[in-house]
């Protein structure tokens, strides 16, 4: 039986205050506590937990993934975004200062749920492929590690950066190389996010490429990265925090191309809706 | 010489170039009136300068994986431009029975190295139907074909949302855009016979002006408005179809006579007789077709092979590098945190 739309905001607002308190602790709770990674890392787990189910009752009652509105896509970002985090929070401890950033962005997406129309727009028969898949979730990981390199991005910038200047492999050392393996990967998401977003376009509508505001937006994000990877091989006398800068300039073209292009209008590729 | 086409492949001149690119990308976007084609310009600049890093530069040379993803980027904007230059792209709308007519279909984009259509191509149009959700949503959309092989065979095919048909390297695949069609059969005064079709607006989006004009072979305007005996259901599960839509069509002549026409039944107009013989379904078709896609496809793909396999062995070396000090250094970290 379909669970209603208050159960589910009620879920979301849950899951936002979820992130919220592991915002505070992220900030709050200094680091020679031996608790904080539990704590941090057990508060994301439940907001994701509660996401987890805020999705999967819309899904039930809608009949359909969370693909086209706004609140369709900040509520699967919320997940992704939070997934991809807690996954290299968990792993590679030098991107935990990283969740000072992180996880307010995150209560701020969490805040920007609740504050959005909840209704449903039905998906259309031909997008749904499996190439709408791997395009989406493609993306999202791209997203996720842009967000979680931006984090570690900043804290390098406000915090450790003369750390960086020192000889010898420091905290703030193994935080850089974390920086370019993720913007490494991330590279590759995007890249394949745009090979199968035309793979799928030319399913879905016929064309692979038609220069609308978001295939525009997602290629201007592949060339701002891919100038930052080459730059960052090429001009190598250049100060770490110029390229660290550029992690930052890349996740914000990031967001206005998953968050603020496609809801200019109604919908993704509203030009072709 | 060698020096300058080195200077020309400088790795900091593809930095500087990758700025041109990136504001023609979005100048295409934010200004209407830059078309996308200038986006050539700082690509093609890139591609002489990645040929010539690739000709000087030993780096590439040193890092074979690096090397394969720039040549396979190379291939994918050389395809790409190729393929535009050999794009054909179209509409054309087919009514249920009708036979395929190259010089119907309304091209839009044609290469300048595409010098032909889809002439050759023969098939007919079968039956249309398109299925409903509760609340008018559109969901399967069904089409036959009955396709005329090399060898004189007939064979039927059905596509529609998820599938779409490819014959003779032209892709057909069926829209939105879909309505009703009146057949109507005209008998001139002169005994001759013509049959033909009306199609009406999309159906059901514009349901509430079924109405097109009409200038009959006797030089007559007449305005035709359907009127379908039964309407779309917006409460259940409804299915669009022809078979079993009772229907009449009423005609408007110039003086403001209208005169309703049943199934079979005729009016009597200036030079003939206008009969509305059936009613049937018409489906609107996107034509296309590119035959470099396949290939821009399979090129992209190396490239992003080549470049996880460059990331993965760079990683692997940094690993390598800094292996030790960084286990020892997220161990501290694991331990302060």
């Amino acid at each position: 039986m379909p669970v209603s739309a208050e159960t589910e905001r009620l879920l979301v607002l849950t899951a936002a205050l979820a992130f919220g308190v592991a915002s505070a602790a992220s900030v709050f709770v200094p680091q020679s506590n031996k608790r904080k990674t539990a704590l941090v890392s057990s508060a994301i787990s439940v907001a994701l937990l509660l996401t987890v189910a805020a999705i999967t009752v819309r899904w039930i009652r809608e009949g359909q993934g969370p693909f086209l509105t706004l609140y369709d896509v900040l509520l699967s970002n919320l997940f992704s975004l939070a997934l991809v985090y807690l996954t290299a929070y968990l792993l590679v401890s030098a991107l935990r200062p990283a969740a000072k950033v992180v996880l307010p962005f995150l209560l701020m997406l969490g805040v920007w749920l609740l504050l959005v129309p909840a209704e449903a727009i039905p998906l259309p028969a031909t997008y749904d492929n499996y190439w709408l898949w791997l395009h989406v979730i493609s993306g999202k990981l791209f997203f996720g590690l842009c967000l979680t390199a931006a984090g570690a991005a900043s804290i390098l910038i406000f915090e450790s950066v003369r750390d960086l200047q020192r000889a010898h492999a420091t905290s703030a050392r193994v935080a850089d190389i974390a920086v370019w393996r993720l913007m490494s990967m991330a590279f590759i998401c995007e890249s394949f996010m745009l090979i199968a977003g035309a793979v799928w376009a030319h399913s879905a509508w016929g064309r692979y490429w038609a220069w609308d505001p978001l295939e525009t937006w997602a290629l201007m994000t592949w060339l701002a990265l891919a100038l930052l990877l080459h730059a960052r091989v090429t001009f190598k006398r250049l100060p770490t925090t110029y390229f660290l800068a550029g992690v930052l300039l890349v996740f914000a073209v990031a967001f206005l191309t998953f968050l603020g292009v496609p809801f200019m209008s109604i919908a993704p590729h509203k030009g072709v809706m | 010489m060698m020096r300058q086409f080195a200077k020309l492949g400088s790795l900091k001149l593809s930095a500087i170039l990758m700025l041109p690119l990136i504001v023609t990308v979005f100048a295409v976007n934010q200004l209407n009136y830059v078309s996308n084609n200038w986006v050539a310009i700082p690509l093609a600049l890139l591609g002489v300068n990645l040929l010539a890093a690739i000709s000087t530069n030993s780096s590439f040379r040193r890092q074979p994986a690096l090397l394969a993803f720039h040549v396979c980027l190379l291939l994918v904007v050389v395809l790409a431009g190729l393929g535009a230059l050999l794009q054909y792209d179209g509409h054309v709308e087919l009514v249920e029975g009708e036979i395929f007519d190259a010089s119907r279909v309304e091209v839009t984009d044609r290469g300048l190295l595409r010098h032909s259509g889809p002439e050759s191509l023969k098939f007919e149009q079968g039956r249309i139907a398109v299925e409903y959700a509760p609340g008018l949503i559109r969901q399967s959309t069904f089409s036959d074909v009955m396709v005329n092989g090399e060898a004189g065979y007939t064979s039927a095919l059905r596509f529609g949302d998820r599938a779409n048909m490819t014959i003779g390297g032209y892709r057909f695949s069926t829209s939105f855009n879909k309505g009703f069609a009146a057949i109507l059969k005209w008998t001139g005064n002169d005994g001759s016979v013509l049959l033909g079709s009306i199609n009406f607006p999309s159906y059901p989006e514009y349901e509430w002006k079924q109405i097109n004009d009409w200038t009959t072979p006797g030089g007559e305007n007449i305005e035709l408005e359907l009127v379908l005996s039964t309407a779309a259901d917006r409460t259940g599960a409804w299915r669009l179809q022809s078979e079993g839509s009772e229907f009449a069509i009423n005609i408007s002549r110039s003086d403001g006579q209208t005169t309703r026409l049943l199934r079979g039944e005729s009016l009597s107009l200036a030079g003939g007789q206008l009969t509305a013989a059936d009613l049937r379904l018409w489906m609107g078709y996107r034509v296309d077709s590119n035959p470099m896609l396949q290939w821009v496809f399979i090129a992209a793909l190396m490239s992003l092979a080549a470049l996880s396999l460059h990331f993965n062995k760079k990683y692997w070396n940094v690993g390598q590098r800094h292996g030790t000090e960084a286990r020892e250094q997220q161990h501290a970290c694991v331990s302060g945190n």
